[in-house]
């Protein structure tokens, strides 16, 4: 594994990884805690992809502790698998709205066995 | 930067509570905008400027947008009703979300990742020491870096993420033209 230092200006005062660490599981905590809780899919949505996002903040930290690009490659493709379901979620979502004017998460249930 | 990271915290987790319980969607939306800007200082704080350029152009900029452009197809100002039939898991929801953070809580104090770099670049206090040869290139973070290893180690990858793209909006183009009866 190739090993890279941080560069110049971002060295003074840095703030610990187990703090980013520590905002990243609050941070997915509320993401599942709404997709939970929610019955619009929309906003479940939305907490997925805060979820997503708390992923994206711990990889980021340890590749900064790691001096290691991989994390940041990592959540790069993190973010584009995110656009690519957010925008067949959104699709669905929508056909879904056209065919029966409702969509929440309750009551469509059709295909439950 | 620790003031920068602390006053970040705050909005973040607090604009994280809004998404959640705002019972108007397209008020959760702008809260997870702030959510998104919040993340994005944070990926300036660690050492990650293309990620928060990025960041901000997906997440903030096309993502949310597309996300509201639905809010606002669907049915303006629509809001969940006010019985509710979920009300019943309401609390093993709460429970079940304690039940994670404690895990993570506990994994979290447990782990060996008090590391603080210093300026010399040695790392106080931590578990991971740091070589101090082939620093070619730039810095961690920097485009160059992001760009040397997206076209060398990760071509492959990076190529399957193109396709991945296009199937992606053969779908969504696929489930919009569909004619309903």
């Amino acid at each position: 594994m190739r090993r890279f230092d941080l560069g110049s200006g971002g060295s003074t005062a840095l703030v610990s990884t187990s703090s980013f660490l520590v905002v990243g599981a609050i941070l997915f905590t509320l993401g599942a805690l709404g997709v939970l809780i929610r019955r619009d899919p929309l906003v479940i949505f939305m907490s997925i992809e805060m979820m997503l996002n708390a992923v994206n903040l711990t990889l980021v930290a340890l590749s900064r502790h790691l001096h290691s690009m991989d994390g940041q490659i990592f959540v790069f493709f993190v973010m584009t698998v995110a656009a690519a379901e957010v925008v067949i979620g959104l699709a669905i979502i929508v056909s879904i709205f056209r065919t029966r004017d409702d969509i929440n998460v309750d009551t469509v249930n059709s295909m439950k066995g | 930067m620790t003031v920068a990271f602390w006053i970040t915290s705050v909005v973040a987790v607090l604009s994280g509570l809004n998404v959640i319980l705002q019972r108007n969607p397209i008020y959760s939306a702008l809260f997870l905008v702030a959510n998104f800007f919040c993340l994005a200082v944070y990926y300036i704080l660690l050492n990650a400027q293309f990620l928060a350029a990025v960041q901000i152009i997906v997440y903030a900029g096309a993502i949310m947008v597309l996300f509201l452009f639905v809010l606002t197809l669907l049915s303006p100002g629509r809001e969940e009703p006010g019985d509710d039939p979920l009300s019943r898991f309401r609390i093993p929801a709460v429970i079940l979300a304690a039940v994670i953070a404690a895990v993570l809580a506990v994994v979290l104090a447990q782990n060996p990742l008090h590391g603080v770099v210093n300026k010399a670049g040695q790392v106080v206090d931590g578990s991971c020491p740091i070589p101090n040869a082939n620093h070619t290139g730039g810095g961690l973070g920097c485009v160059s870096t992001i760009g040397d290893q997206l076209f060398s180690i990760y071509l492959f990858p990076f190529e399957i993420t193109s396709f991945l793209l296009l199937l992606a909006m053969l779908g969504a183009v696929v489930l919009a033209k569909r004619k309903f009866s």
